[in-house]
């Protein structure tokens, strides 16, 4: 089993060198989300709401 | 695996849990996060959860609180994956803003022995399919001994998990494949034993619950509440693999708000046939099984079986990891067997599944507030930016170091919360509902809308908002 401090060692290293990579210039982040989908994300929790209020005059 | 190459993988699983990942490691799109989120959601407990639902509520209700309590939740809890797509990282790893790097471990933990609860019940559903099977040979088995034949279950996901990875992928194959199997028979039998008429206009019996028709509403919505927020904290570990931020939001947010919510559906037509057909009301699904298809009782149960070994293998193995990651001077081999310790405790005594409804809203009761916080902190306090190089304490990056590891004002805010959800709303180890507050926003609901407005009103305050907002001028990777 690998030490405790191996582990922070290989892990601290490990995040360097991935928060480097993402430093690049040329580094691309996956694509974001549309105005559609955080329209989407907006309008669905408001009609889930409305659908529970209306059962609970069911 | 050998040992030695065992804890080697657990270690570098436990690193890679940890790092930000890589666009190079980016593997999945919607429908492979769809489709192995689905997998990780349909566990047996599903049925459960919709025989509990189906206990309040009438067929039209039944269907609005299944499906629009996932649709008002994890529309929320699911914005963490559009971090955790961009820049490759859990939910824990971005808590440590908001917590602390110890207030982290301390909540990581507690919200893992919540989650415990649920395998517990899948365990005690494997003793009672085994019951169930024992008795259509004849042979009558005590209950004392039914629960000890669940800890078999605890013992044998266990052991899967500590023989590594190969043994989990496999196991997940079968007991996907089996709780797929077992969907596909309940929702056949369910619409071909009573006639669908008699299922639209069933009505609970409210009179021997001794609750009104808005507590048993409200009752139906916490244990609906509680199942979206058992996701909350686990639901972030996939999205990290994927493309887009559209795949990993959408595919999640289907996982676990569509697909899951199906399967409690279908467990609660299970619990409405029941009752039609045979004038009783029974929450196991095992029971259910037993009596409403005897001539494919012996092969469903099995399958229920084999899936409860499965859900403890796969958990123990998934949960197990994040502990490890929390603590990582302990060995993987000793979480897991300390978690096969706490599980079997809770399945020998079998409270968890003689009150399930309760200890589920326990267990919800940590995620809630934790689950408010994080839109008001990442949606409104950050805007969506926070530093990176910050949440993993790079030399020069000091942003959420706190004293002692924890930051007390997102700690508070869960603390106050609790006591005041507990004091005032609803109390989940009673059962007890405190106010009418409980009716308008369920207790686990309104602990999430507390912990996120104490922490919004907090950091109003402007020596409180300076520090929580330390990270301002380092946000150079965004």
């Amino acid at each position: 089993m690998a030490a405790p401090q191996d582990f922070e060692n290989e892990l601290q290293q490990q995040v360097a060198e991935r928060i480097a990579l993402m430093e690049e210039p040329g580094y691309e982040f996956p694509a974001a989300l549309t105005r559609a989908d955080w329209r989407a994300i907006v309008i669905i929790p408001i009609v889930s709401l409305c659908l529970l209020v209306a059962g609970a005059f069911l | 695996m050998s040992k030695q190459t065992m804890a080697e993988y657990v270690n570098q699983e436990t690193i890679f849990g940890l790092v930000p990942v890589k666009k190079s490691e980016r593997q999945y799109g919607f429908w492979d996060t769809l489709l192995v989120t689905s997998g990780f959601a349909i566990a047996t407990w599903c049925y459960s959860q919709g025989a509990l639902s189906a206990g309040y509520l009438d067929f039209p209700q039944l269907i609005i609180v299944t499906f629009a309590m996932g649709g008002l939740f994890l529309a929320i809890e699911c914005l963490p994956v559009i971090f955790a797509v961009r820049y490759g990282i859990d939910l824990w790893v971005y808590l440590r803003a908001v917590l602390g790097v110890n207030g982290v471990k301390v909540f990581a933990t507690v919200v893992i022995l919540g989650n415990w609860f649920w395998y517990a019940v899948a365990a005690n559903m494997f003793g009672s399919s085994i019951a169930q099977i024992c008795a259509g040979f004849g042979l009558v088995i005590p209950p004392d001994v039914v629960n000890w034949i669940s800890v078999i279950s605890v013992i044998g996901g266990s052991l899967i998990a500590l023989a590594g990875p190969g043994a989990i992928k496999w196991t997940s194959r079968i007991m996907v494949t089996a709780l797929i199997a077992i969907g596909v028979i309940v929702f056949a039998l369910c619409f071909t034993i009573v006639p669908f008429s008699d299922i639209a206009s069933y009505k609970p019996d409210l009179a021997s619950l001794d609750v009104d028709a808005a507590q048993a509403y409200a009752l139906a919505a916490e244990g609906m509440v509680a199942f979206s927020f058992s996701w909350s904290t686990q639901a972030i570990v996939l999205p990290r693999l994927c493309r887009t931020e559209r795949a990993g939001y959408w595919g999640t947010f289907a996982g676990y708000a569509v697909v899951a919510p199906f399967f409690v559906f279908i467990g609660g037509i299970m619990a409405i046939v029941m009752y039609v057909s045979t004038g009783v009301y029974v929450s196991d699904p095992t029971v259910m099984l037993a009596t409403l298809g005897p001539s494919v009782a012996l092969l469903s149960l099995m399958l229920v079986a084999f899936a409860n070994i499965g859900t403890q293998a796969v958990g123990s193995y998934v949960n197990d990891l994040v502990l490890k990651a929390a603590w990582p001077k302990v060995s993987y081999r000793t979480l897991v067997w300390l978690s096969c310790i706490y599980v079997s405790v809770l399945t020998l005594s079998g409270e968890v599944t003689a009150n399930f409804g309760q200890f589920i809203s326990i267990a919800a009761y940590i995620q809630g507030p934790i689950i408010g916080i994080m839109f008001v902190d990442y949606i409104i306090l950050r805007r969506r930016r926070f530093s990176l190089k910050a949440l993993y304490f790079q030399k020069g990056h000091d942003a959420y170091r706190f004293p002692g590891g924890v930051n007390w004002v997102g700690v508070a805010c869960i603390l106050v919360t609790l006591a005041v959800a507990l004091i005032f709303v609803y109390n989940p180890i009673t059962g007890a509902i405190k106010s009418p507050l409980f009716c308008v926003f369920t207790g686990s609901g309104f602990t999430a809308l507390l912990g996120g407005v104490l922490y919004y009103a907090l950091t109003k305050i402007p020596s409180i908002r300076a520090v929580a907002l330390r990270d301002r001028d380092d946000l150079e990777i965004a």
